[in-house]
């Protein structure tokens, strides 16, 4: 078990940037989350880690040794690097038994026979896959070809584990259960883990810190709590939280000595606690960001610190089981207010109060988090 | 039976005599004699006194007539340059489909440009340079000629295939702890097992089967099958039997690597293939 370290690592592939000066400490037993959408450059920077694509430029360091540095022409093969990669397909060999499957990686190092014998079964023990070793790729489900692929990684204890998309081909229940079983298991080997995702769910449950990327650009590292609760910009706040957080466009005024949050539609008062963040941003626009859970119907409203009714129209209600989604709108801004229960009625008005204490602020030309 | 289905038998049976008619025919007449042959009036279409009188005389003149027997000049040229072609043509078509080589569409473009002329406007450059070097009426001649003349084919075959494998497992096999000729070796090369054995074959019967350079390139030590049943006609006629034996004998090595290759060729047709 190992630390990971990447220095200003940028790989491009012909005009692409893939990743632009990376910079990270994963900590030693961490459970580290890429995440992103497609083509954020998530998956390359685990391949470069994985020593399975060579960066333009940066360094990669698995503990206290330099794996990667093309300035310095450094460039250890994936065979010695001791990492374990889980891939998205799996990647099982077809023509192996799940037995010669997990016993690869030993193989190929010429451990004992005797030795191999006694890891794999140890392995396949532990995930349940003892009464799948005389089976072929081929005649697994999807849930079980997932654990073959997490054995063969496991079976070696590796310093670090890469784990690319490794639920992705997974049905959504299925995909819950090993969620969780993969959290436990990494808690009880506490070896490194690297896990690459585009499901936010997936990175919020089982990270102990995630980075968010976007176009090859770290956008934000941080915890779940930091990335959800403390957004550093419009895209974070929008990538976290599902249903996504609602964004106003507005303008920052003065009225009657105080400040206000301009929408149009309508005008919300800005709380005294953040007026000093925003004074120097007067006349200027600038989004609010505020999530679905922070908006109530008047009727529900319960110890609310500071609040301000709006009165919306009900556009559609989607009952989601333990809550309902309200599609509300005024005008052209819409909202999307998560509730327990609602009287409203498709089409009628309805009061929404918004949680102000719980509001954020972008500047809307850069994008970054004033609060 | 729909009528269709009926019109599609009725195809397909006649596509099989189509087919097969000529193997019969060769058959039919390998095994009857030298009378039956030139003296019935009428046309059998069984032997009537069946005899394998054609295969001994074509066996014994494999050895009176030619300086070395033409069988034996065939099975080792064509297994000879089928060896190569395979060795040389397995890494290049990886290596060509694996990596980002500079210029690799024109070194492909080029390797198969090798196969665009007709044999024949070759024949005379291969006769002239296997002369220099010494080398005419000699087996490594044929053998030299026909692996030049079968790598492109099967580097292209094989490059073909490789561009629609899963490299995913190559990468998941040098993170296992192999390096690349074990990845290569212990991955790669089992699953392509089907790809091969077509190229295998086809590449066999090519330089089995090849008559042309044969013909031009050798004389009496290094004479192929092929030359060898070109020899059956006599100034004193068509020696129909010894044809018909001789080709007999000449399909047997075909049928049987079609017969051993079979599963796996229907694999390598469908190329890419491969499911986990």
């Amino acid at each position: 078990m190992v630390s990971v370290t990447i220095k200003d690592l940028t790989k491009q592939y012909g005009t692409c940037v893939a990743v632009k000066d990376l910079n990270l400490e994963i900590k030693d037993g961490e459970f580290f989350v890429f995440l992103g959408p497609s083509g954020c450059g998530k998956s390359t920077t685990l391949l470069c880690i994985a020593g399975l694509v060579k960066p333009d430029k940066g360094e990669v360091w698995l503990g206290n040794e330099l794996v990667t540095s093309p300035e310095r022409d450094i460039y250890m093969t994936p065979q010695k690097r001791e990492v374990a990669m889980v891939f998205q397909d799996y990647a099982l060999y077809p023509h192996m038994t799940v037995f010669k499957n997990v016993a690869f990686p030993l193989e190929v190092r010429g451990e004992d026979k005797g030795e191999i014998m006694e890891r794999v079964k140890a392995t396949a023990e532990l995930l349940g896959i003892s009464q799948l070793l005389d089976r072929k790729p081929g005649q697994l489900s999807g849930g079980q070809r997932q654990r073959v692929a997490l054995a063969r990684a496991m079976v070696r204890k590796p310093k670090v584990f890469l784990l690319d998309e490794p639920l992705a081909n997974l049905d959504a229940k299925l995909r819950v259960k090993t969620r969780i079983e993969l959290k436990k298991l990494q808690q009880k080997l506490g070896v490194t883990t690297i896990y690459v995702t585009h499901d936010q769910v997936e990175a919020m449950t089982m990270a102990d810190r995630i980075m968010v990327q976007k176009d090859g650009v770290t956008e934000q590292i941080g915890t779940p709590d930091e990335l959800y609760n403390h957004p550093s910009n419009l895209f974070v706040a929008g990538f976290i939280g599902s249903p996504e957080m609602n964004f106003i466009d507005c303008t920052l005024i003065e009225e009657g000595n105080r400040l206000w949050l301009d929408a149009k539609e309508f005008k919300i008062p800005v709380p005294a606690k953040i007026v000093p963040e925003l004074k120097s941003y007067i006349g200027e626009d600038l989004t609010m960001g505020i999530r679905p859970e922070d908006l109530y119907e008047r009727e529900s409203v319960k110890g609310i610190t500071q609040k301000n009714a709006l009165r919306m129209t009900a556009d559609i209600i989607e009952p989601v089981g333990p809550y309902l989604l309200l599609h509300l709108s005024k005008g052209r801004c819409p909202l999307v207010a998560r509730v327990k229960e609602t009287t409203a009625r498709i089409g009628q008005e309805v009061d929404i109060e918004m949680d102000l204490s719980k509001i954020h602020m972008f500047d809307k030309k850069t994008t970054e988090a004033i609060i | 039976m729909k009528p269709l289905r009926i019109f599609g038998y009725c195809i397909l049976i006649l596509f099989f005599f189509y087919e097969l008619f000529p193997f019969y025919w060769m058959f039919n007449t390998a095994f009857k004699t030298r009378a039956e042959l030139r003296l019935s009036p009428h046309v059998t279409f069984f032997p009537h006194n069946p005899t394998i009188e054609n295969f001994v005389v074509v066996l014994r003149r494999q050895v009176t007539a030619f300086v070395t027997p033409p069988i034996m000049n065939s099975i080792i040229i064509s297994l000879v340059s089928t060896l190569i072609t395979l060795i040389l043509s397995v890494p290049a078509s990886y290596s060509l489909a694996r990596f980002k080589i500079k210029r690799s569409d024109n070194i492909s473009f080029w390797i198969l440009s090798q196969r665009m002329m007709p044999p024949i406007a070759l024949a005379i450059p291969y006769f002239i340079m296997i002369g220099a070097l010494n080398l005419l009426d000699t087996q490594l001649a044929l053998i030299l000629v026909y692996t030049a003349f079968n790598l492109p084919f099967a580097v292209w075959m094989l490059k073909a295939y490789w561009a629609d494998f899963p490299w995913v497992l190559e990468e998941a096999a040098l993170t296992d702890g192999c390096n690349r000729l074990q990845s290569f070796f212990n991955v790669i090369l089992p699953l392509s097992w089907g790809s091969i054995a077509t190229v295998t074959f086809f590449t066999f019967i090519f330089s089995w089967y090849e008559f042309l350079f044969a013909l031009i390139l050798t004389r009496s030590r290094a004479t192929t099958i092929t030359i060898s049943l070109a020899s059956s006609i006599l100034e004193t006629g068509v020696e129909w039997g010894w044809i018909s034996a001789l080709s007999v004998i000449c399909t047997i090595p075909t049928i049987l690597l079609s017969i051993f290759l079979y599963k796996r060729i229907i694999s390598g047709l469908t190329l890419g293939a491969i499911k986990g």
